[in-house]
């Protein structure tokens, strides 16, 4: 349901119960912008424009085998010409999401172009390059117009020219990923922390899995992930950007993943491995609680999933005794149920006068 | 003092993008045009398999005739290397595979980054009594050329029913002097196919 739809039932329950003046009414609803409708003039201009679109694009497909070379890169150029001059004219008439727009689709055409490029003129060479270079562009486009969607296109094509081609080397999406947290909490952009606190955890995954001492780096990684997790909780309180919920997000995300990945290296044997995986299991039902007490379905979401991968691991671990797992479990459960019940009691005694 | 806003640095953004790309282009035909010409067999494997897409799959592959031997080599087969080619009438052939350039330079008329494997003929025997011819098949850093529709219909067409033994299709690659290879063009039954800016 739309927010001023939300306003209007509850302000029409706050006026019945007495708590707002019923002549406010217009006037508070008035300070809420209703949501842009697009008329039947507009969507028929929008239609056309895809379909005009579309035909041109059929129009060089069905003649792009008769073109010669050269007037096929030109129209390469042009395409990405038109997305970029498009993108500068909506900046200059100050209108940002075009802007936006438009920078996502020239980094976008810009990636396709270095592709068809090396398909017109034969010039060999890796599939990772082109990637990586293509995400380079798209980086210096998103950064010249504080483009979020290029720089989300940045990332990704960096992240996949690194890890799935080139295999063994992810330095570049580390770098990229830090100065992706960096534009987010600039611009103020929820949707590039996702993206930039999905390439941090992927990249410092890579970085730990390298080290040859992986259960030591991944706790190292563990523990300073969830400094970061607790200061992007201390700062998202009192900032209204979204950027850092979603940093703090990503960052248990990170901490449980590490601490999972500590675990089921080479270098745990023997008599660590089911504290460990007490430790994950309650790492897990903590997120659950700290996702369900900061109403934030990220980490909560984090918390079940690793909720059940711990339940599962530790029915593995002990050779599927089920004796001994049921009261591993009895345990675990009456110590989730105790620190439920504490929680409960420290907030009613919070709440009361 | 010139301030730039949004607009400018997008367009300065994207005056950068083309111009790498240009010059990507331009590097690529200056350093192509540079290179020493070779032409090298490639093995006419079932034509349907070999053009995929409008493109033609390069696979370099020479006969080794009965009595001949496998090139000498100082590292595992397949691993990359150096290859020497020497020319042999109107053609290159693998001369050479070293790990190292200075190993292969002496060796060939000219040297180029790959790999390559071998297999040996067979001398006649109770089973073959003809014997049978070996073979080595290079992998370059080069693997497809690109052909129109049209391009493409016709090599499928001169690569048919070639008769065992006969080589009639072969590759023109530019050797750079990294040794690094670039595609020109290929030969199919005698006609030349290059790759032009138009």
């Amino acid at each position: 349901m739309a927010y001023r739809k939300r306003l209007e039932r509850d302000l029409d329950r706050w006026i019945a119960a007495g708590h707002v003046d019923a002549a406010r009414r217009a006037a508070m609803l008035d300070m809420v912008k209703a949501p842009a409708q697009l008329d039947a003039a507009a969507a028929l201009a929008y239609i056309g424009a895809v379909l005009l679109g579309l035909a041109c694009v059929a129009l060089v497909a069905a003649n792009w085998d008769g073109m010669p070379r050269l007037l096929r890169f030109v129209l390469v150029l042009a395409l990405f010409i038109l997305a970029i001059g498009g993108a500068a004219w909506a900046a200059l008439k100050h209108r940002p999401a075009l802007s936006n727009g438009l920078a996502t689709v020239a980094a976008l055409v810009f990636a396709a172009a270095v592709g068809l490029v090396g398909q017109i003129f034969d010039i060999a060479g890796k599939p990772a390059h082109a990637l990586i270079g293509a995400g380079v562009a798209a980086a210096l486009i998103a950064l010249a117009g504080r483009s979020t969607g290029a720089a989300i296109v940045s990332l990704a094509l960096i992240g996949l020219g690194d890890g799935f081609l080139l295999g063994d080397n992810l330095w570049r999406l580390f770098a990229a990923a830090l100065v992706g947290v960096a534009a987010a909490w600039s611009w103020r952009s929820a949707p590039l922390a996702h993206a930039a606190g999905l390439a941090l955890f992927i990249s410092v995954a890579w970085l730990c899995g390298r080290s040859g001492a992986e259960t030591a780096w991944f706790l190292t990684a563990a523990l300073l992930t969830v400094g970061l997790a607790a200061l992007a909780r201390w700062r998202g309180a009192a900032d209204d950007t979204g950027v850092f919920p979603v940093l703090y997000g990503w960052a248990v995300w990170g901490a449980l993943a590490y601490l999972v990945a500590a675990g089921v290296g080479a270098d745990l044997r023997g008599g660590a491995v089911i504290p460990h995986r007490l430790v994950w299991l309650a790492a897990a039902g903590a997120a659950v609680a700290l996702g369900r007490h900061d109403r934030h379905a990220l980490i909560t979401a984090a918390g079940v999933l690793f909720l059940i991968g711990a339940a599962m691991t530790l029915l593995v671990d002990l050779g599927v005794n089920l004796l001994a797992a049921a009261g591993l479990f009895f345990v675990c459960a009456l110590a989730a149920m105790v620190t439920g019940l504490v929680l409960r009691r420290s907030a009613g005694g919070k709440a009361k006068p | 003092m010139i301030q730039f806003g949004l607009p400018q640095r997008l367009i300065a953004a994207g005056a950068v993008c083309i111009a790498a790309l240009i010059g990507l282009v331009l590097m690529e035909g200056a350093a192509r045009a540079a290179g020493t010409e070779v032409i090298v067999a490639m093995r006419p494997v079932d034509p349907r398999a070999l053009l995929t897409g409008h493109y033609v799959q390069l696979s370099f592959d020479d006969a080794i005739p009965l009595g001949g031997a496998c090139p000498p080599t100082d590292i595992e087969s397949g691993a990359d290397g150096w290859i020497a080619l020497r020319k042999a009438g109107d053609r290159h052939v693998v001369a050479a595979v070293m790990g190292a350039r200075a190993a292969a330079a002496p060796l060939g008329d000219v040297v180029v980054r790959g790999a390559a494997t071998c297999n040996p003929p067979s001398p006649p025997s109770t089973e073959v009594k003809t014997g049978q011819p070996g073979n080595v098949t290079m992998r370059l850093a080069v693997e497809r050329f690109h052909a129109d529709q049209d391009e493409a219909v016709a090599l499928e067409t001169a690569m048919r029913d070639v008769p065992d033994g006969e080589t009639r299709l072969f590759a023109i690659l530019s050797i750079g002097k990294d040794g690094a290879p670039r595609t020109k063009g290929l030969i199919v039954d005698g006609k030349r196919v290059d790759l032009t800016w138009f």
